[in-house]
């Protein structure tokens, strides 16, 4: 290609991305494709995911519900499934917000599929109402909550309800836009559905100043109540329920490490999308190699959180510090601790660590998934321990409880409760198009592709 | 005075501009018409004002009302609930923090669901005049004008590059739910 100097252009390291060349037809098109058609592969996935979640729910009722609420070790993976997906699923829109907030380019086609996880928000819900009557009363145990009246359940439930909305009044709103795109343009068959959707969406610019700020506002307010209920999630089902872990760290650990989950099911999603979903024109290097940065370096705060919380108790060698170590470390559940650490931690690091593998797509997502397998055994460990027969008016553990061993419908209960939840996203991606229209076709006038010399570079501008 | 609606539909966004520039010359001001997208163009494409914008200040109010509520119902509770927890004073901070973030939040979120219906405006009750096309990648000019200028406006919006200028039938309806093309091809 020749350059305004008359010279030779080439591309040095990679191809630059595609979306940014598409014209803005070809992106409402795409958009609507999804809506228009399923396809046989998505047809089939979501056939799958609604089995899995009738087993899930099957399993629900056969397993933990029919053995009641008088003891909490039988609703150990109900725990598991629900701590899996407060930190996948709850976590997603959180990456979401926080590219917005830094105004990057790249996440213009990565932003829709991190918030359409806040569609699955139902599923932990429920569970959530069914583990918070288990907590005991606040008497003569450790807890945030000072006696306060209706605490853990009132005050619990509130934030998590708050949360629940607020991801789905952030999705709503965040693809309002499109959904009128859809009204106009999807044909008759969806026009009824999506015109009350759209709420007459008309794109003036008053209406486009209100979308842009409300979904900053409910953005950052989804974040802020993220952490906070994670933070009191971290508190109440695990923390007090362990006789003497007063950690003041855990509770950002499990936000944290929810983070890291929270990237890592995006990039999986951004690779099935890529390889199934007819999206690679939009997700190309560019969006996996920015993914894979941030996900590197939420690896590597996974271990410094752990190590952190790790080397006061081994240094302190207290009986208490002793029986959480031997607890949550190195007895019962070493297994799952190992399989963690190695999974969001070691991989991400041993992969993501190279720049050439960084840079392409196929290893950022692969220690996306491993990441996810790796929080699977997280959750396995931390809920169990937490979760064992201890009278929880001891001080510190006076013994340390055995291993629990997941049965049949535990087994089941997780992965269709999972299932379940993932085929929510699957009906949104019906409801909400992918990629989000407004915003890429937003980010096509803000790029070009510029020669440089011998090199062809791409200019973003920002107007704000 | 009888006002009607005029809705210049412009393929790109050099005719659109083109359109902006015509009306402004009819004495139009930026005020007197919308600019209709299907994404955002940077602030200022179309000559509108930075505007400043007051959804910011729902969530702003909601949290000052749930951080009260929050404060109010800690306070109120440690002053008719004397009893002292290890040893620390009557009316202690600390405690009370994760019920007055709890209630900031709730409130604040609340209060921006509330704006964003408030300040968006939709459903809209006014003008129904809109082309479906405009989704589809054309911007639209909607001016409203007095009646008797309506004619002068459509010519000039065509002359700027306008592929279809639609005129304003009826007065609008009373209630609108999803806006369809209405009016006539001028």
């Amino acid at each position: 290609m020749a350059s305004s100097h008359g010279t030779t252009t080439h591309n040095w390291h990679r191809p630059l991305p595609k979306v940014w060349d598409l014209p803005p037809q070809r992106i409402v098109a795409d958009g609507l494709r999804r809506i228009r058609e399923g396809g046989a592969t998505y047809r089939l996935l979501l056939i799958l995911c609604a089995i899995l979640g009738v087993v899930g729910v099957v399993a629900l009722i056969a397993g933990p519900v029919l053995a009641g609420w008088g003891e909490r070790q039988p609703w150990t993976y109900v725990a598991v499934t629900f701590g899996f997906l407060m930190s996948t699923i709850g976590s997603a829109p959180c990456l979401s917000v926080a590219t917005r907030l830094v105004r990057s380019h790249w996440r213009r086609p990565v932003n829709r599929l991190a918030e359409i996880w806040a569609a699955g928000m139902i599923v932990p819900l429920i569970l959530f109402f069914l583990l918070v009557a288990l907590l005991p009363n606040t008497e003569g145990r450790y807890s945030v909550w000072f006696g306060w009246w209706g605490a853990p359940w009132l005050w619990d439930s509130l934030l998590m309800v708050a949360l629940v909305v607020c991801g789905y009044a952030f999705l709503y709103t965040a693809a309002m836009p499109d959904m009128a795109v859809a009204r106009d343009q999807a044909g008759p068959n969806h026009n009824g559905r999506f015109a009350r959707l759209a709420r007459g969406f008309r794109g003036s610019v008053q209406e486009w100043r209100t979308i842009d700020r409300g979904v900053a506002y409910l953005g950052v307010l989804y974040v802020l109540l993220y952490v906070g209920t994670m933070t009191i999630i971290a508190s109440d089902f695990i923390l007090s329920l362990i006789p003497g872990n007063n950690s003041a760290i855990f509770p950002a650990t499990y936000t944290v490490q929810a983070f890291e989950s929270g990237i890592a099911l995006t990039l999986v999603t951004a690779g099935i999308m890529r390889w199934r979903g007819g999206a690679a024109d939009y997700l190309d290097r560019e969006q996996f190699f920015a993914l894979g940065k941030l996900q590197l370096a939420l690896g590597l705060l996974w271990f410094y959180f752990h190590w952190t919380e790790f080397i006061i108790w081994w240094y302190g060698r207290t009986p208490r510090e002793t029986a959480l170590l031997k607890l949550l470390y190195f007895g019962p559940y070493f297994v799952p601790f190992a399989i963690a650490f190695a999974l969001m931690f070691l991989a991400p690091l041993s992969i993501l660590l190279w720049t050439r593998i960084r840079m392409g797509i196929a290893g950022p997502i692969v220690a996306g998934a491993l990441v996810l397998v790796g929080q699977v055994f997280e959750q396995i460990r931390l809920y169990s321990a937490s979760f064992s027969n201890v009278d929880l008016r001891l001080r510190e553990l006076d013994f340390i409880p055995t291993a629990y061993v997941p049965g049949v419908w535990d087994i089941l209960l997780l992965v269709g409760l999972v299932g379940g939840a993932i085929g929510l996203g699957l009906v949104t991606l019906k409801v909400v198009p992918y990629p989000s229209i407004w915003e890429v076709t937003g980010g096509l006038w803000l790029r070009a592709r510029k020669p440089f010399y011998k090199t062809e570079v791409v200019v973003i501008g920002k107007p704000e | 005075m009888a006002v009607s609606g005029v809705l210049g539909v412009f393929k790109d966004l050099d005719t659109a501009i083109a359109g902006v520039d015509a009306l402004n010359e009819l004495g139009y001001t930026r005020a007197d018409f919308e600019v209709l997208t299907n994404a955002p163009y940077p602030e200022g494409t179309f000559g509108e004002e930075h505007g400043m914008h007051r959804l910011g200040l729902f969530p702003l109010v909601g949290a000052a009302c749930g951080f009260s509520v929050g404060l109010l119902i800690t306070g109120a509770t440690q002053m008719a609930f004397p009893l002292v927890t290890g040893g620390k004073p009557l009316f202690s901070i600390p405690p009370m923090i994760i019920i007055m973030y709890e209630g900031t939040l709730l409130a604040a979120v609340i209060f921006t669901v509330i704006g964003l219906l408030f300040e968006s405006r939709l459903p809209r009750l006014g003008s129904n005049l809109y082309d479906p096309r405009i989704t589809a990648g054309y911007i639209g000019l909607l001016l409203h004008a007095p009646a008797e200028k309506v004619s002068e406006a459509a010519a000039a919006l065509r002359r700027a590059g306008a592929e279809d200028v639609i005129l304003e039938e009826q007065p609008a309806p009373a209630a609108a739910k999803a806006p369809q093309r209405k009016g006539a091809s001028a």
